[in-house]
């Protein structure tokens, strides 16, 4: 009877290998502090205010920019006396803007971009601005390449949309501001060209529209890229963990193969969480560098998902593994676990709808969010509270079956000391290394936890020295995506069928432990499928 | 630069005040002279070469000539720290003038009186604010991004990002006011704090703003941001500093008792305050005949001579409707409104 490698991995060489790992999480941590910048850099820009004097305001091939040839008009906002009207203003954003006297440019490494709009309103004793008032912004995004003369703006994409303003005022007088929340405007899931230009109108074509907004003095946007430097260490840190992993698949596929059984359920979650990993590995930023992706931040999403759905079925399975499963003669299959795994795929299913619903439609419109209109707030909360709470539900039903695990270890320990020595031992082994596992687990989901309400609470830098500055943000995105690398490189190797058999003197029993021969011989059902002792081991004990 | 005046302070305690009074054009500290040209500049036009009539000294030519948006942003500057001074002190003794009681020789910038130190705060805050600005507007080319300093920008903005502008604006404002250079005598610290105080005044305004944009947009990224406070709500805490504004003794600095633990805890505190040297003469003989607000202003501006008041028929902006996003449309009402003035 053969068991995993877990079991028949001697003292030392786990030490070896859970140090190795160790010392694989550590440096990632590192490379995360001391070689990547922030995960992401944010720029604020002030608009400038241009007077279109045009009579068509819908023509889409006049830009207006404040840097470079053919740059707009420029008017003062407060000056009440000039002769124009609102429909001439346009608040143009140039993006990004210069520094050191030099014109930048986006970089394709830099991945997304994100604009959020603050704007400054005057304070008026005789028109103040109600909170929750709607804005109505009308707004066009271009773009332009390196190379292409200042005026050649080419749109990207237009939509007048509807926002929410809160604001609030401590001292009312004239000259003062209000204090308006930030409003989320678009989202670009690819920085595929060099320049981009917003252009943004306040449109009262309706009665009421744009009407209780108050005086606006400033407009100010804020966007927001991941950084190139950290693209490059994320990307590398996958195009390393992919071959690994995609090996070890490989090598833990062949050897369940080997045997002379069919695979296990186990194996096949086992497998079927490698792949997911694998997938999230991929390093697909390196088509973003070629091709215009904007389906990326969506993609991103659906793999962490997908991800994150395999993790929490794969726990439950294995916790349902190791306990008594009443029909033991049949081969355990996921449909035994439907009720268990329902909670997760709600969740999951919610959450891919809630997605689709934001960052699908931004595919089609980078302007659009849920969250603006009643109807799609109510959606959204929807599907995230279903979210939130089948997680409960999970998580409940997790700790339940894994304190049901524990329990059963211990009700059989007791029995331990009427077995043969050598077996007991080689018992008392498989329940340790199945606690260090278990403890594995909630040491990575604890330290998961604790990085991220560190990260919420602290500073984003860490200064040990002078010389010495970790970023800790960036430090724990790549910590944690090598803890969970790591963890299932571990799992895919600890649980592999090991090939060594059990020495002959174990099972060569003496005449005196006759009697535990009997209690530990193979069931009838298993002699063809030779599954992890441990499991067996529980389920035995289960029919007597 | 300083060097003949500072020994001469030391030489003397009384011959402070001559010396400051009677400063010789070019031999006073950059500081000191760009902010008093700044604030003392009232006239509307917008002169095409602010630098130069700054009569900036090597340094500030340079900064002027690195980047062509800097002299706008400088006559930005001025304007809004006068403006701003004007509106927030009309109803004061003191009225933003640049003289005490109308008289000619009683320059705020003889001394260094509490106005003197808010004038220098005023007008620093007012400078980084504007520079801040028009980094963020990109009519300023040349801001640089902090982390990158002596690196190649482009790369390292590329790669890492930029630092915020409020902090570059910090810079070239001690950078333009020749921070290095104002000297170490009293009188330069003691100014050289007040704007430091008043640069803070803008950065304590500075309100974090904060985006989520992770995992289905949760908050496992976050990325956060400085927004640059409008400058009057700087201003409203400047106007506070000027009223809890310290005095300090003028002291000999050249024989510098030894620091107790005691003075130091006290010098560390006080550095978050305003400091002037002297005290500002009596200002009730310059109120005769300034409008005061009402009759609790009208008691403390007056200086107890009383006060006239009267009604006069005022044509104002009423029922105001906000047509649209930037513009305001109103009737002209006319009401009789009180007007106040000092006797």
């Amino acid at each position: 009877m053969t068991g995993t490698i877990i079991e028949n991995l001697s003292g030392r060489k786990l030490a070896v290998l859970v140090s190795f790992l160790l010392l694989c999480q550590v440096a990632c941590f590192l490379i995360g502090g001391l070689v990547a910048p922030m995960p992401a850099n944010a720029q604020n820009i002030l608009g400038t205010v241009c007077r279109d004097t045009a009579t068509e305001k819908n023509d889409t091939s006049t830009w207006f920019y404040n840097r470079g040839k053919g740059a707009c008009k420029t008017v003062d906002l407060g000056d009440f006396n000039q002769l124009f009207t609102e429909h001439d203003i346009v608040f143009a954003f140039q993006m990004p803007v210069p520094r050191e006297s030099m014109t930048l440019d986006y970089s394709r490494w830099q991945q997304n971009l994100i604009g959020v709009l603050q704007v400054d309103i005057r304070y008026h004793s005789q028109m103040e601005v109600k909170p929750r008032s709607i804005i109505t912004v009308d707004a066009r995004l271009a773009y332009r390449n390196k190379g292409d003369p200042d005026d050649a703006w080419k749109l990207y994409t237009q939509s007048v949309e509807k926002r929410h303003l809160d604001c609030d005022i401590d001292i009312k007088t004239e000259e003062y501001l209000y204090n308006c929340s930030a409003i989320p405007l678009f989202e670009l899931g690819s920085l595929y060209h060099d320049y981009y230009l917003l252009n943004v109108r306040l449109p009262v074509d309706a009665p009421g529209m744009n009407a209780n907004i108050g005086h606006i003095q400033d407009m100010w946007l804020t966007v927001i890229n991941q950084n190139g430097g950290f693209t490059k260490v994320w990307v590398s840190l996958k195009t390393v963990f992919f071959p690994c992993i995609v090996a070890i698949i490989v090598w833990f596929w062949n050897r369940v193969h080997m045997l002379e059984r069919k695979p296990v359920l186990l194996e096949k979650m086992l497998l079927s969480l490698g792949i997911a990993l694998c997938l999230l590995n991929m390093p697909l930023e390196y088509l973003t560098l070629q091709f215009d992706l904007p389906f990326m931040l969506l993609l991103g999403d659906i793999r962490q998902g997908v991800f994150y759905a395999t993790l929490f079925s794969f726990w439950l399975v294995f916790a349902g593994e190791h306990m008594l499963i009443q029909d033991t003669t049949a081969q355990s299959s996921l449909k035994q676990y439907w009720r268990h795994l329902s909670a997760v795929a709600m969740g999951c299913i919610s959450l891919f709808i809630f997605d689709m619903c934001e960052r699908g439609v931004q595919l089609r419109n980078p302007f659009y969010s849920i969250w603006v209109t009643d109807l799609g707030t109510n959606l959204a909360l929807t599907f995230i509270v279903l979210a939130g709470i089948s997680t409960c539900i999970y998580f409940l039903f997790l700790c339940y079956m894994v304190w049901k695990v524990f329990v059963n270890i211990s009700h059989k320990r007791a029995t331990l000391p009427t077995m043969c020595s050598v077996r007991r031992l080689h018992y008392e082994g498989i329940i340790y290394r199945f606690k260090f596992l278990m403890l594995a687990t909630l040491l990575c989901a604890a330290l998961t936890v604790i990085g991220f309400i560190l990260g919420q609470v602290a500073e984003g830098q860490w200064k040990w020295d002078e010389n010495i500055e970790l970023e800790y943000t960036s430090a724990f995105f790549t910590g944690v995506y090598g803890m969970w690398n790591v963890y299932i490189f571990a799992l895919l190797v600890l649980y592999a069928p090991s090939h060594k058999r059990w020495p002959a003197a174990e099972n060569t029993s003496d005449s005196q432990n006759l009697s535990e021969e009997i209690e530990f011989s193979p069931l009838p059902s298993e002699t063809a499928s030779e599954i992890s002792s441990l499991t067996s081991f529980i389920r035995k004990t289960n029919v007597d | 630069m300083l060097g003949s005046s500072s020994v001469s302070y030391a030489i003397a305690l009384s011959a402070l005040t001559f010396i400051s009074s009677e400063i010789v054009e070019g031999s006073r500290p950059v500081l000191q002279r760009t902010i008093e040209s700044l604030f003392s500049d009232r006239s509307e036009t917008v002169y095409p070469d602010a630098c130069k009539w700054l009569r900036s000294s090597p340094r500030q030519t340079k900064i002027c000539n690195r980047d062509p948006g800097m002299e706008e942003t400088i006559d930005v500057a001025k304007n809004q720290a006068i403006s701003s001074c004007e509106d927030a002190f009309r109803y004061d003794k003191w009225n933003c003038s640049l003289v005490f009681n109308n008289k000619p020789k009683r320059n705020i910038f003889n001394k260094i009186y509490r106005e003197t130190a808010f004038i220098f705060a005023l007008t620093a805050a007012s400078l980084s604010h504007a520079i801040a600005k028009g980094c963020a507007s990109g009519s300023l080319v040349k801001c640089s991004c902090l982390n990158s300093f002596g690196k190649n920008t482009v790369k390292e903005w590329k790669t890492a990002g930029c630092g915020d502008d409020f902090r570059y604006g910090k810079r070239i404002t001690r950078n333009f006011l020749d921070f290095k250079h104002a000297g170490n005598d009293q009188i330069a610290d003691t100014l050289k704090q007040n704007v430091l105080v008043g640069v803070e005044a803008v950065g304590e305004q500075l309100r974090e703003v904060c985006k989520c944009h992770g995992f289905s947009g949760s908050c496992t990224t976050k990325t956060c941001w400085k927004r640059l406070p409008p400058f009057s709500s700087a201003m409203g805490l400047l106007k506070k500093q000027y009223h809890h504004a310290v005095k300090k003794k003028i002291v000999n600095y050249t024989t510098k008792r030894a620091i107790t633990p005691k003075v130091r805890k006290r010098i560390r505190k006080d550095r978050k305050s305003l400091v002037y040297l002297q005290k500002t003469p009596n200002l009730c003989v310059s109120t005769v005949g300034r409008p005061c607000r009402d009759r609790q202003n009208c008691a403390t501006l007056c200086c107890g001579r009383g006060y006239n008041k009267y009604q006069r028929a005022v044509d104002s902006r009423c029922n105001c409707k906000m047509l649209n996003c930037c513009f305001v449309k109103c009737d002209t009402c006319r009401e009789n409104v009180d007007f106040y003035e000092c006797k």
